[in-house]
C-alpha cells in the first residue's frame, strides 16, 4: 500500500508516530502545567513540521537534489541542526535566568538590609520615651539615633542614577 | 579633604565581599574602623554557611547577606548597587581574607576625590615595598598586564589586585554592569572601565602576607588563560552608556 510520492507505507508510518509521540507529548505536559507555553509553541511546531515532512517526504528529496546529498545524510543535518538550535536556544534562556536570580538575590539581600536597619532606627527612637517618662507632646530627638542608621537611610541622591 | 576650599567631605562606602571569611572578618572590620574611620563599611556576605554575615553585623558593620552563593564578582556588583543607591560618593573594595591594609584606604580615596580618577588601582607591585608572588603568578600577572596595555592602551603593574577604589561615575557604572566570571572579575572589571572611558591610576599599597591565595601553581596559568579569554570575549560586548538611560531620557525630556 502507497500513501504518497511512492513511498512504501512503513517507510512514512514510522517519521509519521514519532511526530505524533511529539504532539501528544506536548499537548499532555502542557495539560500537567510541566511545560510552560512559550516552550510548548516551539515542540508544537516541531511536531508539524516533523508531520509535514512525514506526510510528504518529497520535501526532502528536492532539498536532496539540490544539495546532491543522499536521503540519511539530509534527515540527520536536519537533525543536528535543529538539536544544535534549540540547545543554543536554551544556553540564552539559562544566562537570562541566571542574570535574574542574580538581580533577585541582590535585591532581596538589600531589602533585608534596609529592613534591618528601620527596625534598629525605630527602637532607638522608641527608648527614650519609654525611659524618660516626661517626653510626653515633644517630639523624638532626631540626635538620638545612631548616626550611621540615619545616614544610611537618608537617599540622599537620584535613585534613577543607578 | 581636610583643606579649605576643598568640596565637601566624600561620603565613602568600603565593600567587603566575603564567603566563609568568619576567620578574619572580625579583625578586618576592626582595623577598618580604626585605620579607615571616614567610611562606611559594607560586607556583602556572599552565602557564607560560617556565620560570617552575622559576625560582621556585630561588629557595626552593614550586612548585605546573600541568600545564594553567587560568586565573587556579582558579590562585588551588589556592593556597588547598595553603594549607588544610598548615594556614596566613592566606592572602595577590601578583601574579607585580610590581605588588604586597612591604613591605605585613605591613599586610594585621596587618589579619587583630589586628583579626579574613576578607578585606583592599590597595586602590589609597584613602589619599593614590592610584594612577592610565587612564580607563577608573577607570571600570569605579567602577561595580563600586556593584555590590558594591548586591549586598552592603559599600563598597570597589577592588573588582578582586588584593592580598588571607584568614583561615583564609576560605582554607578559598576552598579548596573560589574563582570561575573570567577576569578576573572578584576581584570574584566578593568578593561571594561577603559573602553568606557573611565580615567584609571595605579598606586603602590602595601599589602599584608597572610592572605591566603585561593589559586595553586598549576592553577594559576590555566586561570591567567581564562582571564584572557574572558577579557576577549568582553571585547565583543557592546558599549554601554555610561550614564544609565534613565537619566539620560530624563535629559533629553528637559530640553
Amino acid at each position: 500500500m502507497i500513501l504518497a510520492d511512492g513511498i512504501p507505507l512503513i517507510r512514512q508510518l514510522v517519521p509519521l508516530l514519532l511526530a505524533i509521540i511529539v504532539a501528544v507529548a506536548t499537548v499532555e505536559l502542557v495539560r500537567r502545567r510541566k511545560l510552560r507555553e512559550e516552550y510548548a509553541m516551539l515542540w508544537i511546531v516541531t511536531s508539524i513540521a516533523m508531520l509535514v515532512l512525514a506526510v510528504f517526504p518529497s520535501i526532502l528529496f528536492r532539498l536532496q537534489e539540490a544539495l546532491r546529498v543522499n536521503y540519511l545524510t539530509i534527515v540527520l543535518l536536519a537533525f543536528i541542526l535543529f538539536l544544535s538550535l534549540i540547545t543554543m536556544h536554551f544556553a540564552v534562556v539559562i544566562s537570562r535566568q541566571a542574570e535574574q536570580i542574580r538581580q533577585l538575590a541582590q535585591h532581596q539581600a538589600m531589602m533585608r538590609l534596609t529592613l534591618a536597619q528601620f527596625a534598629e532606627q525605630r527602637d532607638s527612637e522608641a527608648e527614650p520615651l519609654a525611659e524618660g517618662e516626661q517626653g510626653e507632646e515633644d517630639d523624638v530627638e532626631p540626635n538620638t539615633t545612631p548616626a550611621r542608621t540615619t545616614r544610611a537611610l537618608r537617599p540622599e541622591s537620584d535613585p534613577s542614577l543607578c | 579633604m581636610h583643606t579649605l576650599g576643598q568640596k565637601a567631605v566624600p561620603r565613602v562606602l568600603v565593600i567587603v565581599p566575603a564567603h566563609n571569611e568568619a576567620a578574619s572578618i572580625g579583625s578586618v572590620l576592626r582595623n577598618l574602623s580604626i585605620h579607615a574611620p571616614m567610611a562606611d563599611v559594607a560586607v556583602v556576605d556572599d552565602g557564607s554557611a560560617d556565620g560570617t554575615g552575622r559576625i560582621a553585623a556585630a561588629a557595626g558593620a552593614q550586612v548585605l547577606r546573600l541568600p545564594l552563593n553567587l560568586g565573587v564578582g556579582a558579590a562585588m556588583q551588589t556592593g556597588y548597587v547598595y553603594a549607588c543607591e544610598r548615594g556614596y560618593d566613592i566606592a572602595v573594595q577590601f578583601d574579607g581574607d585580610g590581605q588588604h591594609r586597612a591604613d591605605q584606604v585613605g591613599l586610594l580615596v585621596a587618589e579619587v576625590a583630589e586628583r579626579g580618577a574613576d578607578l585606583v588601582i592599590g597595586s602590589r607591585l609597584v613602589g619599593r615595598r614590592r610584594y612577592r608572588f610565587p612564580l607563577s603568578r608573577w607570571i600570569g600577572s605579567r602577561i595580563l598586564a600586556r593584555l590590558v596595555f594591548l586591549t586598552t592602551g592603559v599600563r598597570v603593574c597589577d592588573p588582578t589586585s582586588g584593592f580598588r577604589a571607584a568614583s561615583r561615575r564609576m560605582l554607578s557604572f559598576f552598579a548596573r554592569h560589574y563582570p561575573q566570571s570567577y576569578l576573572a572579575d578584576t581584570v574584566e572589571a578593568l578593561v571594561t572601565a577603559a573602553r568606557h572611558g573611565m580615567v584609571i591610576r595605579e598606586l603602590p599599597a602595601r599589602m599584608r602576607r597572610n592572605g591566603h591565595s585561593s589559586i595553586g601553581n598549576a592553577a594559576g596559568l590555566w586561570h591567567t588563560l581564562r582571564i584572557c579569554l574572558a577579557v576577549l570575549i568582553d571585547r565583543m560586548e557592546r558599549k554601554l552608556p555610561v550614564e544609565p538611560l534613565a537619566a539620560l531620557e530624563g535629559r533629553e525630556k528637559d530640553t
